[in-house]
């Protein structure tokens, strides 16, 4: 029913096109060639046109005959001259039928106005044979050639048309990326060719019963059938012409090309977006199974030493067994968020729930639970002046943002501020986190986002374990929003930046 | 003292009924508790609580209806617990007539001047006339009578939408007023969907009113439930 609606409005976009089209042709569009798939019956039958032609031809060759035999008495100039004019007319009239019609007139006319006696026939005269045959032969040679030449002439402007046209087609859908598109172009084009407007069904959508439906064609790639393309109205330009016809089938199957291309490509990259998903709740599980049981641990240990011993404890002592209690259960806290976060990117990009939220407000959102958290640590944040209204899931832009600043505060190891920078770049929004610490290990750059776990190296002790799990749920989220997410060391200053942007629109609607 | 203010705490788990009311008689409230709705229910009918504190997750009836039933016939400040994540819940329960919510997990800190909010409110009902007289919190300053908003004794231009918005905010102060509330109340729409006209507003009045607008001190977003104007009273 959707489909139905979408169709609909893309039918009236279409006509309106179409309508543009037509009025553009004179002037700006390329003219298509006739239909010439009647040229043997044109070859039997005479046209005016040609006929005056091929007469006034044949004056002027009398006229000259005339003229020359006039001046000189011995003339052998005559049938060349009727030669001359036979290869002309031969050459600038379509078919055999003029040029024989005029090898017969010549002969006679040679005989009547030339051949003594002049003004009389005479068709005894000796070698009279000889030349009328010759005549007739030069001209049908010459028909032939001409033909011949005029067919393949034709046949290579059919090739080159056909050519341009795909081209073109071809061209317009390397620009395009969905389904969509791809049939609004091809629709468009058939239009053009078929001088009528063509439109797509897809399967499982009738064809209008109550229109009388001129063309038919499949739109399939061996058993895979896409659609149905339709011309519904009766006067359309190929259903006279088998040229058209053929070049409206090849731009059917470059069609039924392009979208088969488009679902492989998009049978890929739900297969990509799948295992990606399915790594990540992986090694999610895995972080969890490891890293859960050591905080766990701690503070089972720590209340239990207070249970049991209070009273032997020092304050001081009991103060820093609570202190870490309450450190653990912070990071349990955060490793829990994250799995929330993953519960709701698991079913891949389509689960995702996006409404346009202002950028600053879900940045002031992170940096408040950020400075909760964290009341020693600095942040500075710039947003630009504009406005900016993007499509996406805040609470869980917002985990990206508090994650890599976490990341940043555990890592940098400095009393500077993590700076977070949002900037406008057309297109899409980018968020810079960055500190200036010792910057990343380059080793691991390129593993970073990849959830592997934490480097063996590290303390295990504090309570910045389980920061990869972090960074790779970042990038599901990113990617669950059609964004990008990066890191690189810093030229200048030192430190590592963190950057990932969010496409401003919504992209175009899958299939 | 016998005139404690009273504490309702909803809540089926044991250890954050405990901390709540270790945290809480420490800074002198009297407490009572329920485990499940009902019993919270013929509490507050007995009791009359000063401020309930509604957890939404109860073993026995939702949350929501809980707070369905206490407010056909209480007007007891309510301050629901929620979970991150589930903004909808929270956008609900404020449209039932909760008074405010906290998130889950939340600090102690935040709690009491929840709680300290919402008595204030009880205390002084809003007046749903036009308010009059000034308006100070941090360095934002409103004159009801001259309609005049200032920060650090600037003037700032607000348009009259503007001012509206910023004036009810105000008058709520320390409470969180839902997207759709607002709207209902400066533009009369009743449940719109679409609520970007508000948010574009919201943005212009945080870049007049803020130095910061990445860092509000006076008007904070709660991003998917609604504004908040900053108690510095708190």
């Amino acid at each position: 029913m959707k489909y139905n609606i979408r169709m609909t409005t893309m039918r009236k976009e279409m006509n309106r096109k179409l309508q543009k089209i037509r009025s553009d042709a004179p002037h700006g569009g390329e003219p298509l060639p006739e239909a010439e798939d009647d040229r043997l019956w044109r070859k039997c039958k005479l046209e005016w046109r040609p006929l005056l032609k091929s007469f006034a031809v044949l004056m002027l060759a009398t006229g000259a005959a005339a003229l020359l035999d006039s001046y000189f008495v011995e003339n052998n100039n005559v049938s060349i001259i009727y030669t001359l004019a036979i290869v002309v007319v031969a050459s600038i009239t379509p078919g055999y039928i003029y040029g024989i019609i005029a090898s017969i007139i010549s002969v006679i006319g040679v005989n009547y106005f030339f051949a003594e006696p002049k003004f009389g026939f005479n068709f005894t005269q000796t070698g009279y044979p000889i030349t009328f045959a010759s005549l007739l032969v030069v001209s049908i040679i010459m028909s032939t050639l001409m033909t011949r030449y005029r067919e393949a002439a034709h046949v290579a402007r059919l090739r080159e048309m056909r050519t341009k046209a795909l081209y073109a087609l071809t061209n317009e859908f390397l620009a395009a990326d969905d389904a969509d598109s791809y049939v609004r172009i091809a629709c468009e084009h058939l239009s053009r060719v078929c001088e009528a407007q063509a439109c797509y069904a897809p399967v499982g959508e009738a064809l209008p019963a109550n229109v009388p439906v001129c063309i038919t064609l499949p739109v399939e790639i061996r058993e895979h059938k896409f659609g149905t393309i339709y011309v519904p109205e009766q006067t359309c330009a190929a259903a006279t012409s088998e040229n058209l016809f053929v070049l409206m089938k090849m731009i059917v199957s470059q069609l039924a090309l392009a979208l088969e291309r488009n679902r492989l490509i998009q049978e890929h990259r739900r297969a990509q977006l799948q295992a990606e998903a399915e790594k990540m709740r992986g090694n999610l599980l895995r972080a969890v199974s490891h890293d859960l049981r050591t905080p766990l641990t701690s503070i089972q240990g720590a209340s239990a030493t207070i249970l049991e011993s209070g009273e032997q404890l020092g304050a001081e002592v009991s103060l820093q067994l609570v202190e870490d209690i309450h450190e653990n259960s912070q990071w349990l806290i955060r490793m829990v968020e994250n799995l929330l976060s993953v519960t709701k990117i698991s079913d891949g990009p389509a689960a995702v729930k996006k409404e346009p939220e202002v950028v600053e407000e879900v940045v002031a959102q992170a940096v408040g639970q950020l400075r909760k958290r964290f009341p020693e640590k600095g942040i500075q944040v710039r947003v630009p002046d504009d406005i900016l209204l993007i499509p996406m899931d805040a609470t869980l832009i917002e985990q990206v943002l508090i994650n890599l600043v976490e990341n940043a505060f555990f890592h940098a190891d400095t009393a500077q501020a993590v700076e977070i920078t949002v900037r406008d770049m057309g297109g899409d929004v980018a968020f810079e986190i960055r500190d200036h610490g010792a910057g990343l290990d380059p080793l691991r750059l390129d593993t970073l986002f990849e959830g592997t776990g934490t480097n063996p190296q590290e303390a295990s002790g504090d309570a910045h374990r389980g920061m990869g799990i972090g960074l790779s749920i970042c990038r599901a989220i990113v990617h669950a929003h059609k964004g990008t997410i990066r890191a690189w060391n810093a030229a200048e200053g030192g430190g590592a930046i963190f950057e990932f942007t969010l496409p401003k629109e919504e992209a175009g609607h899958e299939q | 003292m016998n005139n404690k203010t009273t504490l309702l705490i909803v809540e089926d788990d044991k250890a954050i009924v405990h901390f709540i009311s270790s945290i809480l008689s420490v800074n002198e409230y009297r407490t009572l508790y329920a485990g499940t709705g009902r019993e919270a229910i013929s509490l507050i009918a007995s009791y009359r609580p000063d401020v309930v504190l509604l957890d939404l997750g109860l073993p026995d009836i939702d949350g929501l209806d809980v707070l369905k039933t206490v407010r056909q016939w209480s007007e007891v400040p309510i301050i629901v617990v929620s979970a991150r994540g589930r903004e909808q819940e929270k956008v609900q329960a404020l449209d039932l007539g909760a008074d405010d919510y906290i998130t889950k997990p939340f600090g102690t800190a935040e709690l009491l001047a929840r709680i300290r909010t919402a008595l204030r409110h009880s205390m002084r009902p809003e007046a749903t006339n036009m308010p009059t007289g000034r308006f100070k919190t941090g360095e934002l300053e409103i004159d009801f009578d001259r309609r005049l908003v200032m920060v650090e004794g600037r003037d700032v231009h607000l348009t009259q939408i503007e001012y509206k918005i910023v004036t009810l905010i105000a008058q709520h102060i320390g409470r969180v007023l839902t997207y759709d509330y607002i709207i209902q109340q400066i533009w009369g729409i009743h449940h719109t969907k679409d609520n970007q006209i508000l948010r574009v507003n919201m943005a212009n009045i945080r870049r007049k009113l803020e130095k910061n607008p990445a860092e509000p001190r006076y008007i904070l977003t709660e991003v998917g439930v609604g504004y908040r104007m900053v108690d510095d009273t708190n």
